[in-house]
């Protein structure tokens, strides 16, 4: 199971206090004494899930301190799939009162049925959440099981 | 709940190959893109892990599209509870040659909030492994009601929210306090 991820943002505050509303759940400052204005977003689901924003210009290094300062890139290879206790309408109204892109698709292989269905919203216009209302997140569940890919995978590289 | 991830990796294949073992999952082909694969975990979450070739970026208008250059390190990480023992993933990493240490999280003068495995995968890209005997004391830690009680933890209120309240506190503050209320407005 995935219980945290950590994302870079230009203004941390603004996109935890966001994420926060997706999550319904609360802020805190993280990490308190190792890098200024990064914030952790609480879920308060049972398998402590949460979201770390760190302000932009950082990565993580294996070294002791972890956190160093770096020039940041445009566009990352990060993604996450998250499932939120809100609906659709609190979705694209976050992403609408941001300014950030936000689109309804389905996932899937061309020619085949959609595998499930998602709102992509790109938090700062870059990096890429797909959030799922938990009320929607049965057809991902059932999708992503050895089963149902034993069988349609083959199918989707063929018509990939 | 976090349901899928996705991370590079200078060998795709290599480093699907080693996150399955971790999970105790299986690698599949990501069809959508050339030499990328999905490690599905197999439980009822639909936990999955995506790996793209390095040097991939994920574009809102392009989609994913190959870069140049890919950056050295990422501001991006994750922690996962795996079904193996500690005595595993240090033997995962001892064979892959990839940095992991043994860790304690926490705040200095508190009692450790939890511990974990930093793996490096590929000396590069943060995968914080606890095995599932041990993912209770997280659970229990990165809870509101935890956090709520370690002062550390409690947040700034936004600037123009700070200020209101400290004009309200030199509004209300016998003389003597003014001072302190000018100094912390200062900073």
């Amino acid at each position: 199971m995935i219980h945290h991820v950590s994302i870079p943002a230009r203004e941390p505050r603004r996109v935890a206090e966001a994420l926060r509303e997706l999550l319904d759940g609360r802020l805190y400052p993280f990490p308190p004494h190792w890098c200024r204005d990064a914030y952790q977003v609480v879920s308060g689901d049972a398998h402590g899930t949460v979201l770390e924003v760190y302000p932009e210009g950082y990565w993580l290094e294996p070294i002791d301190s972890i956190f160093k300062k770096a020039e940041p890139v445009p566009f990352h290879p990060f993604h996450m799939l998250v499932s939120v206790p809100v609906d659709g309408a609190v979705i694209e109204r976050v992403a609408a009162r941001e300014g950030w892109k936000n689109d309804f698709i389905a996932v899937g292989t061309p020619g085949l049925p959609p595998a499930f269905h998602c709102y992509r919203m790109w938090v700062e216009n870059r990096v890429l959440f797909e959030f799922v209302p938990q009320s929607m997140i049965h057809e991902y569940e059932t999708y992503m099981q050895f089963d149902r890919l034993d069988e349609m995978r083959p199918k989707e590289v063929a018509a990939a | 709940m976090i349901h899928h991830a996705s991370l590079p990796a200078d060998d795709p294949r290599r480093v699907a190959t080693v996150l399955a073992e971790l999970l105790g999952g299986r690698a599949y082909r990501f069809p959508l893109l050339e030499g990328s694969y999905q490690v599905v975990a197999g439980d009822a979450d639909g936990t999955m892990i995506e790996i793209y070739p390095a040097g991939v970026q994920i574009d809102p208008e392009a989609g994913l599209v190959q870069t140049g250059q890919p950056a050295a390190y990422q501001p991006f990480h994750l922690l996962l509870s795996v079904p193996l023992a500690a005595s595993d993933i240090e033997a995962i990493a001892a064979r892959e040659g990839w940095r992991v240490d043994a860790a304690v999280a926490g705040l200095p003068g508190r009692p450790p909030a939890f511990h974990l495995y930093r793996l490096w995968v590929e000396n590069r890209t943060l995968v914080e492994c606890v095995p599932e005997a041990m993912i209770g004391e997280y659970r229990r830690y990165m809870q509101f009601d935890t956090l709520d009680a370690i002062p550390a933890y409690q947040i700034e209120p936004p600037a123009s929210e700070k200020r209101a309240v400290e004009r309200a506190a030199m509004a209300a503050a016998p003389l003597g306090l003014w001072a302190t209320a000018l100094i912390a407005a200062a900073h």
